[in-house]
């Protein structure tokens, strides 16, 4: 079979020459393929994974089919996993989010092939998690809950047992272990035993043993949990730069939501064993969760404003909802909101005045005793770039004062938060 | 078996390099080797120069003591740990994690009971006062080697199931303990009235040998990486 392989450079591709289109053989994975077509591609894997980072070709390294796990205790209307249908692209980053035993865990454990799948299927890297779950291990590098280190051996030892396992050269081991113990800063404390690291020295270096293979798939499970905020960036820099160079896949679990933002190309958000969305983060947040604009009005108590602005936006194209809420401030006691604020149109001359501290403006500024700010909140329906000029123009239209605005885009922590506020906990 | 050999090669780091893993397996040797390297053959030295049924104590009871309590840690302890999920997420076979770490327990214990042998042997000499040198007769050779050998790997089998089926190294030492004396005791009984012949030695041998073989089989069949996830 040929398939018209386009090269289209991702987000993070730009900087890499792009091939014109690229006509290969291929199917959408390899899960037909005999075993020894499979074995040509793990031999070859150096060069489709470059292929890949050119973003020529295009593989699903993971697919789920209704994979569902039940546990034995457990009752049978609540699964683990609850037919999860994934397809996740070789060479991407995929986040897996959710609250705790939301059932990230048990994915990891199915796709591993450490536990067997009630019922529905899935394939790693074109092997079934099922029959073929051995040579799925030996392709994939795993970080697991617990760093999983032998804090009896030195972190020498500890990288050089996997190197073991995973039948690499000595040559090749000695200067993988090297690479990998100078990339995280600790190749001059090789000797120490693994117990006597910190928390995120012992995370680094459990990383960079999922990493001793060179695998093309790599689990991590809350990778950045116990390290310092340095230490996670860096983590993250570097994740990055496995899948722009080497065309790595990623599959990540955390409860960082800023992090999953950061790296991740795809996120999955799970709930009591249910994919409740897929998705880009960007995506996710256009479909999910509406966009804010906080906007503080000057309201004075005889002229009504803030009811006045409140009627005046219920009814606003493109506004989903309103909230008014006072302030307590009053426009004359510099407060941090107006120190921060971006230009603001106001709606009246004497603001200028205020700001200019003309003669005039201690006048101005008595007359703002009388007064104080309110607080309007504004969810949009939809992202769109026109709608709060068009809300701007209409308070100042209707000489409301308006002291500041800003817009606050809404985060993946909304998407998370909306998708899983309404699923009730299990009991206990 | 280069997989066998990578993790039998790492359950002995562990232990020499286990804080006070070194001190801790000399001190041991040093207890067995003077209660039942000294005390017990100055006791008795005459029963060293003809097949005795009372060296039965070395030959079963000393090695299943020694495997019993060396086996406790190689899976519970992994678990206790939590390295046993990350082993498990490997390239290695249930196959190879299973005889890797049979093969350190009865590398272990082996080493131990030569330890212990040796200084029997030098201690008989050396009360013997005689200047030839004496040497053990060969039913007693034989049931200190190849029958002792046979003995520990199938007390490390039973004690690698245990291992693998509780949560801490402390229960599994405990069960261990308590289960290869309660197996121990009829073997014991048995043995002991046994005549030590070369013949019946031998027999005891392959039957015991069989019992290895189907427990090394059974074993590796219970041991599925999908029954130790919880």
């Amino acid at each position: 079979m040929k398939c018209d392989v386009t090269g289209k450079a991702g987000r993070r591709r730009a900087a890499a020459p792009i091939a014109p289109t690229l006509y290969v053989p291929c199917t959408p994975n390899v899960r037909n393929a005999p075993h020894e077509l499979k074995t040509l591609i793990w031999q070859e894997r150096d060069n489709i994974n470059r292929i890949i980072a050119w973003g020529c070709l295009h593989l699903d390294a993971i697919i789920t089919s209704n994979l569902t796990k039940s546990f034995q205790e457990m009752p049978l209307e609540r699964p683990a996993l609850s037919d999860l249908n994934l397809r996740i692209k070789a060479g991407t980053v995929f986040g897996f989010l959710g609250p705790n035993g939301a059932g990230k865990t048990t994915t990891i454990r199915l796709l591993l092939g450490l536990l067997s799948p009630s019922a529905g299927s899935a394939e790693v890297l074109g092997w079934s998690v099922e029959r073929e779950a051995a040579h799925i291990r030996e392709r994939v590098g795993v970080l697991l809950e617990h760093h999983g280190l032998y804090e009896r051996l030195s972190a020498y030892d500890n990288l050089a047992y996997f190197a073991d396992i995973y039948h690499l050269e000595t040559r090749v081991k000695e200067q993988r272990i090297k690479d990998l113990l100078g990339s995280i800063g600790c190749w001059e404390r090789r000797h120490e035993k693994a117990g006597n690291w910190s928390k995120g020295m012992k995370q680094k270096l459990a990383i960079a043993r999922a990493l001793i293979h060179d695998p093309e798939l790599v689990f991590l499970d809350e990778p950045t949990s116990g390290l310092d905020p340095a230490a996670a960036h860096q983590l993250r820099d570097e994740l990055l730069e496995l899948v722009r160079h080497a065309g790595k896949t990623i599959f990540i679990t955390t409860h960082n939501l800023e992090e999953a933002e950061k790296i991740c190309d795809q996120v999955g958000v799970i709930d009591h064993g249910h994919l409740l969305a897929v998705g880009s983060p960007s995506e996710l947040r256009g479909q999910f969760s509406r966009s804010k604009v906080i906007i503080i009005i000057e309201d004075h108590d005889h002229d009504h404003g803030a009811a006045k602005a409140l009627t005046l936006l219920e009814s606003f194209p493109g506004v989903h909802s309103v909230a008014l809420q006072s302030t307590g401030l009053h426009p004359a006691v510099p407060n941090p909101i107006a120190q921060q604020s971006a230009a603001v149109p106001h709606s009246a001359a004497q603001c200028a005045q205020y700001e200019s501290g003309s003669p005039e403006s201690s006048g101005a500024c008595q007359s703002r005793q009388s007064s104080h700010l309110s607080r309007l909140s504004i969810e949009l329906t939809e992202p769109d770039p026109n709608i709060v000029p068009n809300i701007i123009r209409a308070l100042v239209a209707a000489d409301i004062a308006i002291q500041e605005v800003h817009q606050e885009k809404a985060s993946l922590e909304d998407v998370f938060l909306s998708l899983t506020k309404d699923a009730g906990r299990p009991e206990a | 078996m280069r997989d066998v050999m990578t993790v039998f090669r790492k359950e002995m780091k562990e232990w020499l390099y286990a804080k006070g893993g070194l001190v801790s397996i000399v001190f041991n040797l040093l207890i067995y080797m003077g209660i039942f390297g000294v005390v017990l053959p100055l006791a008795q030295v005459e029963i060293w120069k003809v097949p005795n049924q009372l060296t039965v104590f070395y030959f079963f009871f000393l090695p299943s003591l020694i495997a019993s309590t060396t086996t406790a840690d190689a899976f519970a302890g992994e678990r206790e740990r939590k390295t046993l999920e990350t082993l498990l997420s490997t390239r290695l076979s249930d196959r190879a994690i299973f005889l890797g770490k049979l093969a350190a327990v009865f590398v272990y214990t082996a080493t131990m009971l030569l330890a212990v042998d040796l200084t029997v042997l030098s201690v008989v000499n050396i009360a013997d006062g005689s200047p030839q040198f004496f040497m053990f007769p060969k039913e007693t050779l034989f049931a200190l080697g190849p029958l002792a050998w046979i003995i520990t790997l199938l007390v490390a089998n039973l004690g690698l199931f245990i291992s693998l089926k509780v949560p801490s190294a402390r229960i599994a030492q405990q069960i261990g303990s308590f289960g290869s004396l309660v197996i121990s005791l009829p073997f014991l009984f048995g043995l002991a009235q046994l005549s030590m012949t070369m013949k019946n030695l031998v027999i005891a041998g392959i039957i015991l040998l069989a019992a290895v073989v189907l427990s090394t089989a059974a074993s590796i069949a219970l041991f599925q990486r999908q029954k130790l996830i919880q």
